[in-house]
């Protein structure tokens, strides 16, 4: 059983937990100019990674809060955690970021967020 | 938060244990007891902390202590106050004083952007006291409950059994306070009998 920190409740199991699929995949603007294949590929086409992975977590169980994950696919080894607002800060982390293909635009400076005083 | 039986409001008249027919049975030295502890009103605030007037409001009715840390609460006066996430709390207080509560936090908080909702009927509260009952706690919960780290103060959102409930220990003794949805109480409280036969269990009413 993989043992996940979320970042307001600490290590749960992951029975605790409802997984969001890949991180920073940009839902197309449903704009005119969207189509059916470039909807379905948003919806269905998934990269099926072995290695590292970003990916979201919801703490289902606990503070129902979405976070991000950068997990290893093949030892389920998690790396680093965090916000959804965010980009990993990890230097791995930083380069799955940079080698998604399925990541349109640039990486942007991470920014500010709410913090809880 | 004693119940007071003389004003409770209409939304807090019922229990959804009451099929159960809880009555008091069992020796009176057992070393579990259980018991619902009935007539808390119960509220859910939301709200940004990064928002100045939101925070002063808050603080001026639920104490300097707000917010909680999270997986924490604190009592101030007859108001426990319960951290669920970084912008939602949970509030109880005794029924009777409810509205008086409710219609202060609303004026407080009238120009920020907040909710605050009355859910009373929502859940309802078991409490698990005696010294075997942490064990029957872990039959059903994946949480280290020792008191060495769950210590007084602590809360924690976790599935018990089947059941997802918000764990409160609420003094040094091994008491807990278990806030169940009140459609999964009936469920609990069958589960928490259950886990509680093999020891000298006491059901109060």
């Amino acid at each position: 059983m993989l043992h996940i920190e979320c970042p307001w409740c600490g290590f749960r199991d992951d029975a605790e937990f409802h997984y969001g699929g890949e991180a920073h995949i940009t839902r197309p603007d449903p704009s005119t100019t969207l189509t059916d294949e470039k909807f379905s590929e948003y919806l269905f086409s998934k990269t099926n990674t072995k290695g590292l992975l970003l990916e979201r977590w919801c703490h289902r169980s606990g503070c129902r809060r979405w976070f991000n994950v950068l997990r290893n696919t093949i030892t389920n080894e998690i790396l680093e955690v965090y916000p959804v607002t965010e980009k990993p800060s990890s230097k791995q982390g930083k380069e799955t970021y940079e080698r998604n293909w399925r990541r349109k635009s640039p990486p942007k400076k991470t920014p500010k967020t709410d913090e809880v005083k | 938060m004693a119940s007071n039986d003389k004003t409770i409001g209409p939304a807090t008249k019922t229990s959804p244990l009451e099929t159960k027919l809880i009555s008091n049975k069992g020796p009176t030295d057992a070393e579990i007891t259980l018991k619902e502890n009935k007539h808390i009103g119960k509220m859910i605030l939301r709200g940004s902390l990064s928002e100045k007037k939101f925070i002063t409001s808050t603080k001026k009715h639920l104490s300097q202590q707000f917010p909680a840390s999270p997986n924490s609460f604190y009592d101030h006066t007859k108001v426990r106050v319960i951290w669920l996430g970084p912008d939602e709390w949970l509030i109880l207080t005794d029924a009777a004083e409810l509205n008086t509560l409710k219609d202060d936090l609303t004026r407080a908080l009238i120009k920020s952007h907040s909710a605050l909702v009355d859910v009373s009927d929502n859940s309802t509260i078991i409490e698990i006291k005696g010294r075997y009952s942490r064990e029957i706690l872990m039959k059903g919960c994946s949480l280290d409950i020792h008191p060495s780290v769950f210590q007084t103060g602590c809360s924690a959102q976790i599935d018990l059994g089947l059941a997802n409930i918000i764990l409160l220990k609420t003094a040094d003794e091994p008491i807990y306070q278990i806030i169940v949805r009140a459609s999964f109480a009936s469920y609990l409280w069958d589960w928490l009998v259950d886990a509680a036969h093999e020891f000298n269990v006491r059901i109060e009413n």
